[in-house]
């Protein structure tokens, strides 16, 4: 079946515009994490999910996998595959982050916040913001083929 | 369905790549990542969880260490706290050591949890065996509006 030609709707205006929000969250997140792995991956160590050698590893490479997925969604480009990252990384998170909540650790969840800013994050805060960017990534997963490249010469999903 | 996990592996490839090449870069590696000896025994710090250790805040056996900058000390402390700068543990060891008495519990905190551990490894090294780590640090201590001092300490 052939595929139809994406069209610059009301629904393309959704979702693109769900692309710049979703993608401009994963940014603002991973800046943080990059500038200062170490802070990160005391935050991560807090978990106590990870034995120590994986603290390191995942401190150095999430933020970077946080960053590319935001700047592909944004750009339009490979922007499915972005979304599904983007929601793999979600549940992800929402499991540790319950799990650590349901041990007892009262801590920052490590999203953006870095040093003397960060916060204790509460259970239902949590869940409601991430189960909302959950929802607009499996949207974008769903969907994104209609929206279009926001660079305008790149088509969505080239 | 193909090009989709492909795409996705490119980017996961990507970040891999990235995150640990700038690393190296910059020649900071992340949490103790140059001290794997430490990354492999951290696990075994004994912890205190901020509600006991905020019982012991006026308690003469016990005795708080802060690992942050001494200017950060300065500002704002855990009641009763004694700088214990993470910039020169020897030094600061050489200030303290005479107060560690057997039966005095250390407590060590800050901002992050890897300074507070290497003190803990480092007083443990020198057979203060009464040593832990305050879970959550300064930042849930400041959260939980706990008692601190502040201004320049004596």
């Amino acid at each position: 079946m052939m595929a139809r030609e994406p069209r610059f709707g009301w629904a393309g205006a959704v979702l693109l515009l769900l692309r710049f929000a979703l993608g401009g969250v994963f940014i603002y997140y991973a800046t943080p994490k990059i500038v200062a792995p170490d802070l990160f991956a005391a935050d991560v160590f807090n978990y106590h999910l990870l034995p120590p050698w994986g603290v390191n590893a995942l401190a150095l490479v999430l933020p970077w996998l946080e960053m590319y997925a935001g700047v592909f969604l944004v750009i339009g480009v490979w922007s499915r595959a972005a979304a599904t990252l983007m929601a793999g990384m979600l549940v992800v998170f929402l499991i540790a982050f319950t799990s650590a909540k349901l041990r007892g650790f009262d801590i920052a969840c490590g999203c953006s916040e870095r040093g003397a800013e960060a916060k204790s994050t509460g259970l239902l805060f949590f869940w409601l913001r991430d189960c909302a960017m959950l929802a607009a990534a499996l949207l974008l997963v769903r969907f994104d083929r209609r929206a279009p490249s926001p660079l305008g010469l790149l088509r969505p999903n080239a | 369905m193909k090009r989709l996990f492909l795409q996705m592996l490119v980017i996961v490839v990507a970040a891999l790549v990235t995150g640990f090449v700038s690393n190296a870069a910059r020649n900071k590696l992340a949490w103790g990542g140059n001290d794997p000896e430490l990354l492999k025994r951290q696990a075994d710090i004994s912890r205190i969880s901020l509600d006991e250790a905020a019982k012991h805040t006026d308690d003469a056996h016990a005795f708080f260490l802060d690992v942050r900058p001494r200017v950060e000390f300065d500002a704002s402390r855990i009641r009763g706290a004694v700088s214990f700068s993470a910039d020169d543990f020897t030094a600061a060891y050489a200030e303290i050591r005479d107060f560690l008495g057997p039966d005095v519990q250390v407590i060590v905190y800050g901002e992050s949890t890897l300074p507070a551990v290497r003190a803990a490894e480092f007083l443990q090294a020198r057979g203060h065996t009464a040593v832990r780590v305050l879970d959550g640090g300064w930042r849930m201590w400041q959260e939980r509006t706990l008692p601190v001092d502040t201004g320049a300490a004596p």
